[in-house]
């Protein structure tokens, strides 16, 4: 299989050379994610950062899937 | 630190399809994108039958964020595995490295052009803010972000499906087992996560069939 | 695999939910993400798409959630009820700004545990009730036309007042059909409706559902209810299924089962088919449909063999096991049960042995045994094989019937039931006595309405035989003429059998009327002009009120959102026909009249007092002490209550169980906690503790029915068997003085059902630990049926003549059975005569999808259910589908001897043996091949139509209750 990388790249020069106009590509480096940063789920107003309590509250809820806390 | 994971107990599972549709509730998935899906293994086979629910399982070294020639996959630090559908380009590389079956694609009109790939998101969202407009628009809702857990887990019928924090689920996983006396097949675990459920011992095979009649 | 698709069908005839930008723009629509905003999410949408809601067309103007932003809106939690079936798993469902928006999981629940099957985790589509229908309709000219509610009225009262005042027809010429998915308190108030409009020609799906349960084991021990709960079941040690496939019918419940399993209970699955519930089995058991007898006999064989039945217990606590052991010993030897249901000595004997050496066990049944000709007598072999084995009245044991609709119960015990007013009172003249006295109307003017007192007290005909009421020779019928007017109020007529007769009923009819909040097969299933009617009412999420789960515990939903489009609360439409037919003050006399949404909305009685209402009157099965308060307090407070026990441990309900499983004696203010498990001896009568009913006299043949000295309920002060309370008993046993002197005046010549002071029972419960229904045996032999011994019979439609010849059927009946002539021998005998078992040679069952729910008009509408089943199908086994030439997924007609044929997708598989064959019950919309999209009303056709199999099945009816056979008859399958 051809690489992928390869046939975009290839595709983005013509598309550059046909009409000058500015690189429709995004900067791929190998390894690296270019997506745009993500908060951290517990930056918000319920956990303020807090990311010990979100880890606390995320526990307690995975308990809900255990009914053996609640029956034996 | 909390490594985000999903199992399914398929000694639990029913196919009753409750984490399909839980899915497709909270996040409006539309008719023909399928985040989640449940498939039974010897269908009628007496002994034999397993069903699984099977999801993007936010692989410790996902194939999909190797492969994808825009590198829109990024993983999270609860190992939760998004994307960026600004970048994404519908390729469906991804598809294809994706030993779940995991990606999805929107057909848009016609000539069947393809989509960006929509796949489970842990109902963790995606690089925009948090809970906001434009990421629920764009990936669903955020439950983490809101404290809770996928909705598919939680609603589980009979609480096969689960998912968390890998450690609170072994605990879990671990006491079913030891109740019971044998483990389960935890179908796709060490694909997804490279190792065993700590718990589990090997894995069961199907029994051969007994009685075909 | 065949129906789990994750893509489209081919799209010739769908008319898919979300496809073609349908919503895009129309007032209606109301999904909270809809294509148009997924795909632009997709970066491939076009133009701007606000997120949140959509408006539903009642809304306009009025909420505006589409204005707020997804994280910014005021949310609200309501807590209410899946209504889908009768687990009762708990939803919270999110409103903002009076749209439904987001729901989530209960954990605090002690039934559901937070969890949900298919159905539950799709209830939020009910908020958006695209394919509802949105406002009054009449066929004209062969289209449905929108109507104003006045004209609705109008037409429809005019035309049902005209057959009522017709001397020629009457008040029993009109067909009610209640519905199973009314709250207790809708259901209550049509059976009141439906007397003051002076009939008892009314019934609901109970009758195809359970009737022959309800008959059966009410008949046994009492009451005809699940003994025990879902959550009980944790307790067992060993399960039996015997027609019930919960994991697609009631999956919320395997989570107990599985919980059970994994601490030791064994598992064992007895079907035609491998069904999902089989897969999760440690024993499946393969039976030829229709022979539940013969397999439970023969487990009581190797009982009885081997001397496991509980002696002590049948001594004390049944009657007639004598009988049984005799007929048992000499009728279902190995050889005769291998002959019948097809299963061997080894298997039958190990399942016995697992069954009784592991005990408590119990045992759980659904439609496989009660759809059946013989089914009152199946259910009662289930209860026999229970008793002998000491297993009723115990943790862990009883039988676990599981009911169908979320509400069937309530409906059933409160609801319209053509032989009985609210709380099985019967229909003779105390029983009218003791309701209009309760009602606060004149017994006189009650009378009055109806069109003698004989019709009064004569029990009306019954929704599976509807269609001979109107079809067949008046002279035939017990009333007036024929029925001319039918009214489903919340029914899908594909869910009966026989729909080739059915069709022509529907158009001999002069008026149908349909009020349900979809138009469902009703309306597209005649061919007519003319004459009939849709109402829109509203779900249960658009109204507050109570639903009893299977378990008995009741459950209080709050409203989720106000009625959608046009649709108004079932109660409201009965209030306002009420108006129309002029007893509305007599209907109402005692309710507050409230307008919940203002002038938007018609005026209707306040749920909370009809329920006040059912409190007053309804003693014989406790339906008393469950005040709403009571219930909203049980709903605000689940988390305190246990999963396993279902008890409150501490808490403002602390020593009650949820939901205060009925029987809940006495007034609210005695506090009586609800009753967990049934006749149960080892509780406190105050703690939910009981023993079986003395219903059947004290004595039979010179043997007492009374329970032997020692076998009463804890702490009782009566330790032998004791005749159900009176006031003279009361008086006897001098305890009469302890009723204060108002309630003295109030019980003077009562009994405990009709004493509307609840004085005695406080006296006989609270004081001296007694049971106010008596302390009596069981019954294993139930004289009064016509097999007082349980009989394997072969159904009307078999394949082996063999077998149908050495276990005939009944002869037939005569025309006073529920209203219309019944026959069983005339139709198997020419059914043999004509060799249709060579012509039809595969046994044709039917049974559900988990997706899906009854006729499906509902679940099929939604979209996220109906993506998962797109079409119907036949289960056939791989050779049976070889022999014919059929492969997988091809189109096939499945023929039955009614002359019908149906067209459906094979679905080749070994869950179900070669010679038989299964099709779901829950589709409708094609005819023999046809699609009749045209025949619905524009917009509200369910994204999903299919062939419905009952549009193929054939004649057959219970001898007891004229439940309809839909388990066995036979077909044949050919390529389309």
């Amino acid at each position: 299989m051809m690489n992928p990388k390869f046939l975009l790249a290839l595709g983005a020069v013509f598309l550059v050379a046909a009409c000058g106009e500015k690189p429709q590509t995004v900067a791929v480096k190998p390894g690296q994610s270019a997506a745009k940063p993500d908060d951290k789920p517990y930056q918000n107003d319920q956990f303020k950062g807090d990311r010990a309590a979100w880890e606390r509250t995320l526990r307690a809820r995975a308990d809900n899937q255990n009914e053996y806390k609640r029956v034996n | 630190m909390a490594r985000m994971k999903f199992i399914c107990d398929a000694e639990r599972c029913i196919e009753c399809n409750g984490c399909v549709t839980a899915c497709k509730n909270e996040h409006d998935v539309p008719w023909g994108v399928n985040r989640r899906r449940v498939v039974t293994l010897n269908d009628g086979i007496v002994g034999a039958e397993r069903s699984i629910s099977v999801a993007c399982m936010h692989c410790s070294d996902a194939p999909c964020k190797a492969v994808c020639p825009v590198n829109c996959f990024y993983t999270t630090d609860d190992g939760v595995v998004l994307h960026d559908k600004d970048l994404c380009i519908g390729c469906g590389y991804c598809f294809y490295a994706c030993p779940f079956g995991a990606p999805q694609f929107p057909q848009a009109g016609a000539f069947g052009l393809r989509g960006k790939m929509d796949k489970c998101t842990f109902c963790a969202g995606g690089p925009e803010k948090d809970t906001s407009k434009a990421e629920t628009e764009k990936y669903g809702r955020n439950r983490l972000a809101e404290g809770k857990l996928p909705a598919c887990a939680e609603m589980c019928s009979t609480k096969a499906l689960l998912a968390g924090d890998g450690d609170v689920l072994s605990d879990i996983y671990r006491e079913r087992v030891m109740r019971r006396g044998r483990g389960g097949d935890l179908w796709g675990h060490a694909t997804a996560y490279g190792v065993k459920a700590s718990a589990a011992p090997a894995p069961v095979q199907p029994a051969p069939t007994q009685q075909k009649s | 695999m065949l129906v789990r698709k994750s893509h489209d069908v081919d799209g010739s005839h769908t008319d898919r939910p979300v496809s073609a930008f349908r919503r895009f723009g129309a007032a209606v629509g109301g999904a909270t993400l809809d294509r148009r905003a997924f795909l632009k999410r997709s970066g491939l949408g076009v133009g701007a798409g606000a997120f949140a809601a959509s408006l539903p067309l009642g809304f306009v103007g009025e909420a505006d959630a589409a204005k707020s932003d997804a994280a910014g809106g005021k949310e609200e939690v309501r807590r209410t009820v899946c209504t889908h079936c009768s687990v009762g798993c708990a939803v919270d469902a999110i409103v903002e700004n009076g749209v439904w928006t987001r729901q989530e999981p209960v954990f605090d629940s002690p039934i559901n545990l937070g969890a949900h099957c298919a159905k539950g985790a799709a209830l939020r589509e009910h908020g958006h009730g695209e394919h509802r229908l949105k406002y009054p309709m009449k066929l004209v000219n062969g289209k449905y036309v929108r109507i104003s509610w006045e004209q609705a009225l109008n037409e429809v009262g005019d035309k049902l007042l005209a057959i009522r005042n017709d001397k020629a027809a009457g008040p029993d010429s009109v067909f009610w059909v209640g519905s199973s998915k009314h709250n207790n308190e809708q259901a209550y108030l049509l059976r009141k409706f439906v007397s003051m409009f002076g009939t008892n020609n009314c019934d609901h799906q109970a009758r195809i559902c359970h009737s022959t349960t309800v008959a059966g084991v009410a008949n046994t021990w009492g009451y005809g209810a699940m003994t025990n709960s879902y959550n009980d079941m944790q307790n067992s040690k060993c399960a039996l299924y015997i027609g019930s496939n919960a994991a697609e019918a009631h999956p919320v419940s395997m989570l107990h089962m599985l919980h059970a399993k994994e601490t030791g209970c064994k598992m064992i699955v007895v079907d035609p088919r491998y069904t999902r519930t089989a897969a999760k089995s440690d024993e499946f058991v393969r039976i030829r449909s229709g022979t539940d007898i013969p397999f439970l006999f023969g487990m009581l064989y190797h009982i009885f063999k081997n001397g496991w039945e509980d002696k002590k217990y049948i001594n004390d606590r049944v009657h007639g096991m004598d009988k049984i052991k005799e007929e048992v010993l000499a009728k279902w030897a190995p050889a005769a049960v291998e002959e019948a249901c097809g299963v061997k000595e080894d298997q039958m004997f190990k399942v016995a042995k697992m069954f009784a050496e592991n005990r408590p066990s119990t045992i759980v049944w659904c439609m496989g045994q009660t759809q059946h000709t013989i089914g009152n007598a199946m259910v009662r072999a289930s209860c026999i094989l229970q008793l002998a084995l000491g297993n009723v009245g115990v943790s862990g044991g009883g039988t676990n019937i599981f009911r169908g609709h979320d509400n069937v119960q309530g409906a059933t015990d409160v609801g319209p039931n053509p032989d009985s007013l609210p709380g099985y009172y019967g229909i003779n003249t105390g029983a009218w006595r003791h309701w209009t006295t309760v009602w606060g109307v004149d017994y006189e003017w009650m009378k009055s309405r109806f069109q003698s007192q004989v019709m009064m007290e004569k029990p009306g005909t019954t929704v599976s035989r509807w269609v001979d009421a109107v079809l067949d020779d008046p002279n035939t019928i017990d009333q007036e003429t024929n029925v001319k007017a039918i009214v489903f109020w919340g029914h899908a007529p594909n869910s009966q059998t026989r729909g080739l007769d059915m069709k022509k009923a529907m158009e001999k009819v002069d008026t149908m009327v349909i009020i349900d909040p979809y138009p469902t097969a009703a309306a597209a299933m005649p061919d007519r002009k003319d004459g009939v009617y849709l109402l829109p009412a509203c779900t249960q999420f658009e109204t507050s009120g109570s639903a009893t789960a299977s378990n008995r515990s009741i459950q209080w939903r709050e409203r989720v959102i106000s009625p959608l489009f046009e649709s108004q609360t079932d109660h409201a439409i009965m209030y306002a026909f009420a108006k129309k037919f002029g007893f509305e003050k007599e209907m109402c006399k005692n309710f507050k009249m409230v307008k919940p949404d203002g002038d938007r909305k018609w005026e209707e009685p306040e749920v909370e007092s009809i329920l006040r209402e059912i409190n007053k009157g309804t003693w014989t099965i406790g339906y008393t002490g469950q005040s709403p308060e009571r219930l909203k307090l049980h709903m605000k407070h689940m988390n305190t209550f246990d999963p396993k026990s279902l008890k409150a441990n501490g808490g403002p309900c602390d020593g009650e169980y949820f939901g205060l499983p009925w029987p809940c004696y006495g007034t609210p203010e005695m506090k009586h906690p609800g009753s967990p498990n049934l006749y149960d001896t080892s509780k406190h009568v105050m703690d939910g503790g009981g023993n079986f009913r003395a219903n059947f006299g004290v004595e039979r043949e010179g043997v007492s029915l009374l329970a032997e000295d020692g076998s009463h309920s804890k702490g009782a002060d009566l330790t032998t068997g004791y005749p159900e309370l009176d006031h003279v008993l009361l008086k006897k046993l001098g305890w009469w003085d302890e009723l204060t002197d108002d309630e003295k005046k109030r019980a003077e010549g009562k009994n405990w059902k009709t004493d509307l002071s609840g004085g005695m029972i406080r006296v006989f419960m609270k004081n001296h630990g007694c049971h106010p229904f008596g302390n009596a045996k069981a019954r294993a032999v139930v004289w009064n049926f016509p097999d007082a011994v349980p009989q394997h019979r072969e159904p009307l439609y078999g394949t082996n003549v063999d077998l149908m010849k050495k276990y005939p059927t009944h002869a037939d009946k005569g025309g006073a059975f529920w209203r219309v002539k019944t026959l069983y021998k005339t139709v198997q005998d020419k059914n043999i005569a004509e060799g249709y078992h060579t012509k039809f040679p595969l046994i044709m069952t039917s049974g559900r999808l988990v997706e899906y729910e009854g006729g499906g008009e509902e679940t099929r509408s939604n979209p996220w259910l109906a993506e998962l089943q797109q079409e119907n199908f036949v289960e056939i086994n791989p050779k049976d589908a070889n022999d014919r030439g059929i492969r997988n997924s091809e189109y096939v007609w499945v023929k039955t001897p009614t002359g019908a044929q149906i067209k459906v997708k094979a679905m080749v598989t070994e869950r179900v043996a070669s010679g038989t064959t299964f099709i779901p019950f829950h589709f409708s919309g094609w005819w023999q091949g046809k699609d009749r999209l045209e025949k619905y009303p524009d917009g509200a056709a369910p994204i999903v139509r299919a062939e419905a199999v009952n549009t193929a099945t054939t004649y057959g009816y219970d001898t007891v209750t004229n439940m309809q056979e839909t388990k066995t008859t036979i077909c044949q399958v050919e390529r389309a």
